[in-house]
């Protein structure tokens, strides 16, 4: 007998929000880390490519669209890899869904951090000027967390298959700060060269929210959207494709 | 005689800990083919993002041209890769798991006790991922026709600028030894300031130049380096790492006694 899906996902939420609570300098760092680390980047590339956007760009997505340095699909990832390697024998006796149990756990962690951190985007944001739609970042917002959530499932499906997913954690994450635009500014990109990009998912998620974002262009924002979002359907359907697989595998070894 | 001996002991267990890594990485092959899919992802990736960023190779960043970018890049990733070998990337997780506690599982043993939190984590699969960088770095200074003298300032710079990467993460994992998870925070804020170490931060403007060369001097671990390969040797950046190299080891220093005698004082 299952625990309610709606009561799992409540009290892991808790659960983490309070072990967050508990331990008030990851917030302090985290935040502090932010500030500092789009400070220097905004210093950088300014002095390299002497463009005033630069600054709202870079300020939106490390506050708006990143809340805080670690992706959220890579911290439900490590969750439950830690989780998996008790056992999928102990995972799958707990009368709860494991995968669930990790990203509300994770989201409940990263709560906080993701509110101040949004609300201080919002502040800096105001002051250079530009002001944001609350409804259309709400909207961008949800679908950058299902995007992310169904990343950290199709990797979480390889977890029948391998001891170790870190790899594919790393893999996933350089592409992520390759290509979202968060360390390398790709408001300077040549059109041209750029056009091969358009459709890459991390760029969707990064540089083409935070653009549609600043200009409140609702119609890029609406098309970046439902890319993310057939993204995360074809990513989710993938990963139960293999999930299933998986479990065959583990139930054929008898555990 | 004595320090021969113990040389000789360390070496012995250093050959202990490669061997069991070996033995590991034989075992589960998955392992291999990340490090080889995570370096065809820097090699593939970082040159596309330079690329679009000097629009297609004909414009520089400042004094960093297309070139230089990518060997700065993989200068980088070479340093990681060694942290990955020498056991300092994985040691966050066993220190957090475990807290204050690793301390007396290793202190009470005969051999050093960073040797052994390190040795323990060895992984000799990144020797792919380091083959795999040198070809390209090969390529690149066969390509350059770099002089001789260049090439021997750049091993030099290397090795003081892995030296003060190491040094840089020691310092968060002595702070754990004191402070317990009060500093759980740490590793993220530094590794917030090592994710510069591979961008052109000698561009940027004044106080942050500064901040980055002298207070978290992460511009000396990839970025003098790869400069150095370039524009030849420096006495001022010799001069330079000197400095910082002992200044950080003397802040290690002194944090590892402070958790010993702290450690001591409480009875463990």
């Amino acid at each position: 007998m299952f625990v309610n899906p709606y009561l799992t996902a409540k009290a892991s939420f808790i659960a983490g929000f309070k072990e967050t609570l508990h331990f008030k300098a990851v917030i302090y760092t985290n935040i502090f880390t932010t500030i500092l680390r789009t400070f220097i980047l905004i210093s950088l590339w300014q002095n390299i490519f002497h463009n005033d956007s630069l600054v709202s760009y870079l300020v939106t997505l490390s506050f708006l669209c990143f809340p805080g340095i670690m992706p959220i699909f890579r911290s439900i990832n490590e969750h439950y890899e830690s989780k998996i390697k008790e056992g999928w024998s102990i995972a799958f006796s707990k009368p709860l869904d494991v995968f669930l149990f990790s990203v509300f756990y994770v989201f409940g962690k990263l709560f906080i951090f993701h509110v101040i951190s949004i609300l201080t985007g919002f502040f800096i944001l105001f002051f250079l000027g530009s002001k944001i739609n609350v409804l259309a970042f709400l909207f961008a917002y949800i679908s950058i967390f299902l995007f992310e959530i169904s990343i950290a499932y199709f990797l979480s499906s390889f977890s029948y298959f391998f001891y170790h997913l870190w790899g594919l954690r790393v893999i996933t994450s350089m592409l992520y700060m390759m290509f979202s635009g968060l360390a390398f500014p790709l408001i300077n990109v040549d059109k041209n060269l750029f056009a091969y990009l358009q459709f890459f998912p991390f760029t969707v998620r990064g540089h083409f929210i935070a653009v549609s974002l600043l200009n409140n262009d609702l119609f890029l924002l609406f098309y970046s959207c439902l890319i993310l979002l057939f993204y995360s359907l074809i990513i989710f359907f993938l990963g139960l494709f293999i999930h299933r697989k998986g479990i065959k595998k583990f139930e054929s070894h008898g555990g | 005689m004595g320090d021969n001996m113990e040389i000789i002991k360390s070496l012995k267990l250093i050959f202990k800990y490669l061997h069991l890594s070996f033995k590991i990485t034989k075992e589960y092959k998955i392992e291999l083919f990340y490090a080889f899919f995570v370096s065809l992802t820097n090699i593939i990736g970082f040159p596309i993002v330079w690329f679009l960023l000097t629009n297609g190779g004909s414009n520089h960043l400042n004094t960093w041209h297309f070139h230089h970018l990518i060997f700065l890049s993989i200068v980088l990733s070479i340093i990681y890769s060694f942290l990955d070998l020498i056991g300092l990337w994985d040691v966050w997780k066993l220190v957090f798991s475990e807290g204050r506690t690793v301390i007396l599982r290793y202190l009470t043993r005969p051999a050093n006790f960073y040797l052994q939190l390190f040795g323990e984590h060895f992984f000799v699969g990144d020797l792919i991922r380091i083959f795999l960088y040198i070809l390209i770095l090969a390529y690149i200074t066969i390509n350059e026709n770099i002089p001789i003298y260049n090439i021997l300032a750049f091993f030099l710079f290397f090795l003081f600028g892995f030296t003060i990467m190491v040094l840089l993460l020691l310092i968060p994992v002595n702070l754990f030894l004191i402070y317990d998870q009060s500093t759980r925070g740490l590793p993220d804020l530094l590794w917030g300031f090592l994710s510069y170490a591979g961008l052109p931060i000698d561009n940027a403007k004044e106080v942050v130049y500064f901040f980055l060369h002298y207070i978290v001097p992460i511009a000396f671990i990839a970025v003098v380096p790869a400069k150095s390969f370039f524009e030849g040797f420096s006495i001022n950046n010799l001069f330079s790492y000197f400095l910082v190299i002992s200044c950080l080891f003397l802040i290690n220093k002194y944090l590892w006694n402070v958790a010993v005698k702290r450690f001591e004082a409480i009875g463990g």
